[in-house]
């Protein structure tokens, strides 16, 4: 396991570095946004318009952060170390190793969780200093936005990993825009409510706070039972014989 | 160190069935003998890649057994397969690897791997080990298969047509490396390919499948003593006993008709011209025969 693993390695640099790039990228355009607000020309525009208030700055800077969490880990996917596999056509290689299924799956989720890691670690380092130029003290907040932002990006993927070997890249494809597309359907719908129901902001916001943090608390059960659901339903669907990626 | 299994024959199949849409492996059964290189032949989708991933468990068999240097290759797979080198026809490795990355690579799979060895192969074969991959030429590419395949301490290599779309230098080097490969009497090597001129040159064996089933599988001298070229004109051809005929050839002027035991038709009829034939023959009034025969 430890070749496949490294070979997964080399063949994701570039997603890796991206990956990296992309948080710090994104968390230093995230940290300008937040000066303008305090100095620049979106400070203006709140001023003029009676938005500029602790209250909102404070709430723009979890939306920022929480998009930063959800966008950065966004990279990182199982799909990658598909595609350059089957871009190989290294499955029959793969085949004729003495690596047993599970090992040769095992790689797959272990080189995952590794780059998830690997990006939780980068987010650690930008958010605070996110945080900083925001003006917005460091609260356990901090890392509900964080971990929510990366439950999102581990129940895709582990649903996509399974439908990867049962019906390919595609179809897993296929699978994510539809989830996005109902997810989007879904929350038009709850603003749309909230609006016909002359939801109070407080209440709205109370709303999205129990939903980040719902998604927050998600990621032991996710880590603890997902993680090995999604590798069992891996593994059974290739010693059926049905996968579609060796 | 793990102790080796006995064993007499490097590849043992047998009764292999599988069925797909379209097209059936039908008893599939043949043996390559340890220290031997066969030669597996057929035309193009005759079963030979299919029975190659039913070696390699890639595939979910009707029914068979198959052994592997002594290994039942479903309960002991990994065993066997730390043993066995593979090449394909085309190259599986990543493109963006080099040489030295694959090196890190199959040092963390095989148990046995020899980075010296590697290295030492990619200078016999005169490859960078720098470069990626994916720049390599075809003859690269396969000699790069081949110096992976000799660097674990295999005792079987399995080709599936690694000679075809290569210049007769290269063939001509990549074959020599087969015959070196098989001067240890421990080594065995399965060659599918639809060179027959390579496989004379090297087989030992021949195994001949046509449309999933096999027809001849034999030492390659038997079966190239064995059968012969019989020319005459149609009137004689048609005096000649029907069963020992495989395959006919008729034309305006005369007929040529390929008989299975040429001693016996030499004595049979000795007025009657009676050539040598080569594999490629062979393989062709096999596959015209089983045409008119409607099988």
């Amino acid at each position: 396991m430890k070749g496949l693993l490294l070979k997964n390695v080399m063949t994701q640099r570039k997603s890796i570095i991206t990956s990296i790039l992309f948080c710090f990228g994104m968390g230093g355009f995230f940290i300008l946004v937040m000066l303008s607000v305090y100095y620049g020309n979106f400070h203006e525009m709140l001023t003029e318009q009676d938005f500029w208030s602790e209250v909102f700055i404070r709430r723009t800077a979890y939306v920022l952060a929480f998009t930063l969490a959800v966008l950065s880990s966004s990279i990182a996917g199982m799909a990658g170390v598909f595609r350059e596999d089957m871009a190989a056509d290294f499955g029959k290689v793969a085949v004729s190793l003495p690596v047993s299924i599970s090992r040769r799956t095992m790689s797959v989720y272990v080189f995952y969780m590794g780059f998830l890691l690997l990006v939780f670690v980068c987010n650690l380092v930008v958010h605070p200093l996110f945080y900083k130029a925001a003006k917005v003290e460091i609260t356990g907040k901090m890392f509900v936005l964080i971990l929510a932002g990366f439950a999102i990006n581990l129940f895709i993927n582990l649903i996509d990993v399974p439908l990867i070997y049962r019906f390919g890249v595609r179809t897993a494809f296929v699978v994510n825009l539809a989830l996005i597309i109902v997810c989007g359907i879904g929350s038009l719908r709850f603003l749309a409510e909230a609006a016909d129901t002359s939801l109070q902001p407080e209440e709205l916001v109370r709303s999205v706070d129990r939903l980040i943090n719902g998604f927050a608390l998600s990621v032991p059960g996710l880590l603890f039972a997902g993680v090995p659901l999604s590798f069992a339903a891996s593994c059974s669907i290739q010693k059926r014989g049905r996968n579609q990626v060796w | 160190m793990q102790k080796k299994r006995q064993y007499e024959n490097a590849i043992e199949i047998k009764n292999l069935c599988k069925q797909y849409d379209g097209f059936a492996l039908k008893n599939v059964e043949f043996f390559v003998p340890k220290g031997c290189i066969m030669g597996f032949i057929g035309q193009n989708g005759a079963g030979k890649t299919t029975t190659i991933r039913a070696i390699l468990n890639m595939l979910n068999l009707d029914s068979g057994d198959i052994h592997i240097l002594g290994y039942d290759y479903r309960e002991e797979e990994q065993q066997a397969k730390e043993d066995i080198g593979v090449v394909f026809d085309e190259m599986g490795f990543h493109k963006v690897l080099s040489p030295i990355q694959l090196n890190k690579m199959f040092r963390g799979i095989y148990k046995n791997w020899e980075e010296k060895t590697f290295f030492d192969c990619l200078e016999r074969f005169g490859l960078p080990a720098r470069k990626k991959v994916g720049k390599f030429s075809r003859g690269m590419q396969m000699k790069l298969q081949i110096a992976v395949a000799l660097s674990h301490r295999a005792r079987l290599l399995i080709m599936d047509e690694p000679t075809s779309g290569l210049d007769p230098v290269v063939r001509n080097e990549i074959l020599d490396a087969f015959l070196g490969f098989v001067e240890d009497e421990d080594h065995s090597i399965l060659l599918s390919s639809h060179i027959t001129s390579d496989l004379e040159r090297i087989a030992d064996y021949i195994t001949f499948i046509h449309q999933g089933k096999i027809l001849l599988s034999d030492e390659r001298i038997t079966i190239l003593e064995n059968h012969g070229l019989l020319k005459c004109s149609r009137e004689d051809a048609g005096i000649v006993d029907e069963s020992s005929i495989v395959g006919k050839r008729l034309s305006r002027f005369g007929a040529e008709l390929l008989v299975k035991d040429k001693e016996q038709c030499k004595r049979k009829y000795p007025k009657l011209l009676l050539e040598d034939v080569n594999l490629e023959e062979i393989m062709l009034f096999y596959v015209d025969g089983m045409r008119g025969s409607g099988k």
